[in-house]
């Protein structure tokens, strides 16, 4: 009976003390990993609240490491460790409080799942005690950063998603976006189609994820505005489960000549395919979000040669990183060299990601969270995106371009900015190239 | 040993037991005053899980109805929270009470059709009806497709109430199953489980008592996905409505003991505790959850519980009606 008790007790208390024993104390990572720093069990949540006595500033990345969204984390590791290597080593640090100390960046895999992305993020938060938290890619990452930002009152920097969706959950208070426009992204996709020769139908191959529910009605806002183009849309397809063959037979029946297709990889490999199998390619083939990357549209049967989409970012911006010094043309070239393959876009996002932190955080000089916020919002520094600044909705809107694959010198297929009237800094008088089209 | 001595033992341990139990309350809800912000947070997260798991514990481990369905009902919640407090602008209390209708209308609609299915049948039955509510989400212009709601109410919820309220959900759904099945609902559910022919045969009306059950557990795991949200703060149709949750439900209740009330609690412990441990290996965390669950049923098949049970003979919420001498 003595024994019953005891296990009862034990049973009860180790979970009581479990919860209480939650104040972290595994080793900070300076790369992706867990942990966090050794420290007591204040809840430094609230405004302003305690800085975590440690020798290093901390910043936590809630991030899609596993899950359909762990592409755009290709290049990351390798620039987190060429940005912490020159601000630790070649700068000395960053100085807080009079003296210089190392920059560390602890991860947290969200698994391209809100659900997870919010633990992450709070996890980050209460646990490792970050002194600024990032939260990237798509509204599953910036969105639910943004939520425990609020929650927490802490400095939160996301990226890499439609301004749109993102501002959807404002207005912040914590939270600082690096974000494109989606109006913009359109604008420029549309632009390509007003300079090829068409009969001005256009067939929309949209799926109910955000970016085909905002891409609808975004791109029908715009041609509506220009005129002289004609709609034909045969409703939204299921991402999970999709079927071509009666979108493409509707769309070859009504005379499309110009497709704006929004669709993950391996629907737009399946779409694309399907289109050269139903012996229909249209004079503009507009493929966004599905072909961002080389490794990808390389794979494309038949060739994709003159396909279009939107870059988020391109090495041919004539920009350069703050902090490197170095063009953005010289860091992709040397993300080919070291990796042997065409540079991913989410580098331009991850580089300047790096010149905006140790802008912030050697403007605001202490780790105060209202100090760190406050230098968030008066940003002004140039990056491999230009100049950004803080716009009023604490986004600072980076550009996003008409773009389409063409063939290489170097690889097999290498991007080409034909488009960029949202935002005029790049030579866009190329060519554009038509697709193999059976038109 | 007297019939007065043995009555005597077993108050003094049902009076330990007891005291042990409100003591752990009393220690968990004073939490908030010393525990850390990442143990009040660690604390909501294993409170919501147990109260999903002890319902689907009800559901499989009591009453035979193992469903991989009932994420529907969480993602019912998680819309109803953020339709009730984003379109309209209701409150989290009125978010509660719109859910539980809707949860109760939902399970007798799907209820007439599922309870015509048995065993696999069931099972398979309940997880279409729950792909086929996503799809239809998916689909749902009032709801922003796949865009998913922002449910910014919740953004400044303080994690204190957030875990209070977590707290109190977990502990009514272990009250909640030890009293229905200390009473003679519990039996008839039993009797159903392991045979539903002599059930039927001694008197238990098999439908009703389903429906009870069912009704029961959608409605609590309605309103554990509205709290589980109100922490979330961003609902999207695929994960509200995904299998992950099913699959953690089954994790819990498998690793922790099914059958038992006390598995639950164990499981969602275990599964939380791992879940923030795993963070430590991105990319790599649902490999190693998958192959700890299928260690510890190799190992201990009747669950973390049942092998306790099984050796010790020890249970602290106790369902069983012993005969008195």
């Amino acid at each position: 009976m003595k024994r019953r008790a005891i296990l009862a007790a034990a049973l009860c208390l180790v979970f009581a003390l479990s919860l209480a024993a939650c104040n972290g104390g595994s080793a900070p990572g300076g790369t992706p990993a867990g942990g966090g720093d050794a420290g007591g069990g204040d809840a430094a949540w609230t405004n302003g609240g305690v800085v975590p006595d440690r020798e290093y500033i901390l910043v936590g990345w809630a991030a899609p490491m596993s899950g359909p969204q762990s592409i755009f984390m290709m290049p990351t590791q390798w620039v987190v460790d060429m940005m912490l290597d020159h601000i630790n080593n070649n700068l000395g640090g960053i100085e807080i409080n009079g003296r210089r100390i190392p920059l560390r960046v602890v991860f947290a895999d969200n698994e391209s799942n809100p659900t997870t992305a919010m633990a992450a993020a709070e996890r980050l938060v209460t646990n490792d005690r970050v002194d600024i938290l990032l939260g990237t890619w798509t509204p599953v990452g910036t969105n639910t950063a943004s939520a425990v930002a609020e929650r927490h009152q802490i400095p939160t920097f996301v990226f890499g998603a439609p301004e749109e969706s993102w501002l959807d959950g404002g207005p912040y208070e914590w939270a600082v976006g690096m974000n494109f426009n989606y109006y913009n992204l359109v604008r420029d996709l549309v632009n390509i189609w007003t300079r090829v020769d068409t009969n001005g139908r256009v067939g929309l191959v949209l799926d109910t994820t955000v970016d085909g529910t905002v891409g609808r009605d975004t791109v029908t806002g715009i041609l509506d505005e220009l005129g002289g183009f004609e709609v034909v849309d045969p409703g939204a397809f299921d991402a999970a489960t999709p079927d071509f063959t009666g979108i493409i037979s509707r769309l070859r029946d009504e005379d499309v000549q110009i497709i704006y297709a929004d669709m993950n990889t391996p629907n737009a490999s399946r779409f694309w395919s399907q289109l050269a199998e139903f012996d229909f390619i249209p004079r503009v083939v507009t493929i966004n979000r599905g072909l961002h990357y080389a490794a990808d549209v390389g794979r494309l049967e038949p060739n994709a040669v003159g396909l279009t989409y939107s870059a988020l970012w391109d090495r041919n911006y004539p920009f350069s990183s703050s902090l490197l010094g170095e063009s953005a043309y010289g860091i992709a070239a040397r993300w080919e060299d070291d990796h042997g393959e065409h540079y991913p876009y989410s580098l331009g996002y991850d580089v300047a990601l790096f010149d905006i932190l140790y802008d912030v955080l050697t403007r605001a000089g202490t780790l105060e969270r209202n100090a760190v916020m406050e230098a968030f919002l008066t940003t002004n520094i140039d990056t491999v995106f230009g100049n950004v600044t803080v716009n009023e909705n604490r986004n600072m809107r980076v550009p996003a371009l008409g773009t389409q694959w063409i063939e290489g010198d170097r690889w097999p297929l290498q991007k080409s900015i034909v488009s960029a009237d949202t935002f005029p800094f790049v030579d866009t008088n190329l060519p554009i190239v038509i697709p193999q089209t059976t038109q | 040993m007297t019939h007065k001595h043995v009555l005597s033992s077993a108050y003094k341990l049902i009076g330990i037991k007891s005291g042990v139990i409100v003591a752990a309350i009393i220690a968990l809800a004073l939490l908030p005053l010393y525990g850390s912000a990442h143990a009040i947070n660690v604390g909501i997260l294993v409170f919501s899980y147990l109260a999903l798991g002890q319902m689907w514990n009800l559901l499989a481990g009591y009453s035979g109805l193992v469903s991989l369905g009932h994420q529907a009902f969480i993602g019912i919640g998680a819309y109803t929270l953020a339709v009730v407090t984003v379109s309209y602008g209701g409150g989290f209390f009125m978010s509660f009470l719109i859910s539980i209708v809707i949860a109760v209308l939902f399970s007798l609609v799907i209820s007439f059709p599922i309870f015509k299915l048995s065993g696999v049948y069931f099972t398979i039955g309940t997880w279409i009806v729950s792909e086929s509510v996503l799809m239809f989400f998916r689909n749902w212009r009032f709801v922003n497709f796949d865009a998913g709601m922002n449910i910014t109410r919740a953004f400044r919820i303080p994690q204190e109430n957030l875990y209070l309220g977590a707290l109190a959900l977990g502990i009514v759904s272990v009250a909640l199953v030890y009293f229905i099945l200390r009473s003679k609902m519990g039996l008839s559910l039993m009797a159903m489980r392991d045979n539903p022919a002599a059930a039927e045969v001694r008197g238990v009306h098999l439908y009703k008592t389903k429906l009870i059950c069912f009704l029961i557990a959608s409605t609590f795991i309605t309103i554990t996905g509205v709290l589980l949200y109100m922490n979330i703060a961003f609902v999207m149709p695929g994960p509200a409505f995904g299998i992950d949750w099913a699959v953690s439900m089954v994790f819990i209740v498998v690793i922790g003991g099914i059958g038992t009330i006390e598995g639950p609690i164990i499981g969602a412990a275990i599964y939380v505790f791992l879940r923030q441990f795993l963070f430590n290996f991105p990319g790599m965390s649902l490999i190693i959850l998958g192959s700890i669950a299928v260690i510890v049923i190799l190992v201990a098949p009747k669950g973390i519980m049942g092998a306790i049970h099984g050796k010790f003979g020890f249970e602290l919420f106790s369902v069983r009606r012993k005969m008195e001498d």
